[in-house]
């Protein structure tokens, strides 16, 4: 085959290049997920119905349907309504909210395993609702919450390989194409699963420091 | 001051689902004095403290504090409705309370669990607070301990510096909730000194324990509670040395019953 002619460095190369996308997405998305699920497990925790049944709702809509068809359905159903984005934002935004759901579950267990005792102590103090969250209850629950999340944080990472349905170029996409096109999918594939890896084990060592950071026990 | 009662409690009753734990409690507490309250657990004491403290709803009675309503307000019609979360806060920042289990913000320094109160609520600038935090610090015997992580403390060192923190709030009230019963009970004493040392000030105490001693040294009236209810109030020489119903006879008898059996199988 003629295409075993290829070197190595352009495939590398174009890996790379497609894997910054990737990166930006995982930054995105890790970034705009938390976020969001943070704010709703803060609303969901204040237990007032108006906030909980809403945040129920969708995280039983969205735990429900696989990632894949959430965002099938973000692409295809949003222009039937008018709504036309680039597939771009689409993939931004439909992962974003996808993954609020499963950080939200993520921060409200760390929240509930916050005991009650210190809500009484901040109250009693005469410190509001909000205070008392920003102040005693969710930097502790964040503790608690750190290593699930940093584990979803590396899911989502390598889910950002759904966009690729959405014809973005990122890691996969490439590395398929190149694998079809160089005729070398052990390689490339190889090449791909390396990059991945790359990006991950310094997150999870970054987990490990906020661990470490967030422990206070000195 | 006037002679106007500090807090006064009029027909209280609370239910958990359709369980009742306070049946219609009548209380006055006036300035300066210090109420004790003794009974058998379940019988509603800490929940007392609790409602007091607006840390649990109730759904009957009326708790006025300085002569006002608070918790709830009353229209023309007579229907209550819950007051505004920014006006209840209001009111427990003057209320000082002190937990069984201490509930120290595991993640702060022994200062800054003493600070927050006072840089949150009342908006003190950091030295003032720090300052304010230093002495009250010092004075339940913890000026060394300022900086240490709560998890370093012992049990009574936790308990002292909880009452720091309550302190720090300039409360007018301080309610303490079985403050001792989690302690080993070696540590007790210096826990009890510290209150007593409260009490001295003229510091408005409600204080839930089993420490009789305690009760007889400090208490200007001790209230014996059962099944929900004020079953004796009085000096504490009167409950305590005779006891006028034969319910808390018997919880007196079998409490030192139980004493006894300690020391003797010590």
């Amino acid at each position: 085959m003629n295409s075993s002619s290829y070197s190595m460095v352009p495939i590398f190369y174009s890996l790379l290049k497609a894997s910054g996308l990737t990166l930006y997405y995982s930054v995105a998305i890790v970034s705009l997920g938390t976020l969001m699920g943070l704010i709703l497990a803060a609303l969901y925790s204040t237990g007032r119905k108006i906030f909980k049944a809403p945040i129920s709702l969708f995280i039983f809509l969205v735990r429900g349907i696989p990632m894949i068809v959430h965002l099938f359905l973000f692409f295809y159903v949003l222009p039937l309504f008018g709504l036309r984005f680039p597939a771009i934002y689409i993939a931004l935004v439909g992962l974003s909210i996808a993954n609020s759901a499963y950080i939200c579950e993520i921060f409200r267990g760390g929240i509930e395993s916050v005991p009650h005792g210190q809500t009484a102590a901040f109250k009693s103090l005469g410190m509001s609702y909000w205070a008392g969250m920003k102040e005693i209850i969710l930097p502790q629950a964040m503790r608690n919450a750190l290593p699930p999340l940093v584990n979803w944080w590396v899911i989502m990472v390598k889910l950002t390989s759904l966009i690729s349905v959405l014809s973005l170029r990122e890691l996969t996409y490439a590395g398929r194409e190149m694998s079809t096109f160089t005729g070398r999918p052990f390689t490339v594939l190889l090449l791909v699963a390396l990059i991945y890896f790359c990006i991950c084990f310094p997150l999870s060592r970054f987990g490990d420091y906020l661990e470490r950071r967030f422990s206070y026990i000195h | 001051m006037n002679n106007q009662p500090i807090l006064q409690i009029e027909n209280l009753s609370k239910s958990f689902d359709s369980t009742p734990v306070l049946k219609n409690i009548n209380l006055t507490v006036d300035r300066n004095e210090k109420i004790v309250i003794i009974g058998p657990s379940g019988s509603g004491k800490s929940t007392l403290l609790k409602c007091i403290n607006l840390l649990e709803d109730y759904q009957g009675g009326k708790i006025y504090f300085e002569g006002d309503l608070v918790g709830y307000t009353e229209d023309e019609n007579g229907s209550t409705r819950k007051r505004k979360a920014k006006e209840i806060a209001e009111y427990r920042s003057k209320i000082g309370m002190v937990f069984q289990d201490f509930n120290l913000f595991p993640h702060k320094t022994v200062l800054q669990n003493v600070t927050i109160g006072p840089l949150n609520v009342k908006n003190k600038s950091k030295e003032e607070a720090n300052k304010h935090a230093r002495d009250l610090l010092e004075k339940v015997g913890l000026g060394d301990k300022i900086m240490e992580m709560p998890a370093k403390l012992s049990g009574g060192q936790k308990q002292r510096a909880a009452i720091a923190r309550a302190l720090a709030m300039e409360p007018r009230v301080m309610l303490f909730d079985e403050v001792t019963s989690a302690l080993d009970p070696e540590l007790v004493e210096e826990v009890l000194d510290v209150m007593k040392g409260l009490a001295e000030e003229g510091m408005t105490m409600l204080v839930v324990t089993h420490e009789m001693d305690f009760a007889y040294d400090v208490a200007n009236r001790v209230i014996f509670m059962n099944d929900g209810r004020i079953v004796e109030i009085g000096p504490p020489a009167e409950i305590l040395r005779n006891p006028k119903s034969e319910r808390l006879n018997q919880f007196l008898v079998r409490f030192f019953r139980t004493k006894l059996r300690g020391i003797e199988g010590a």
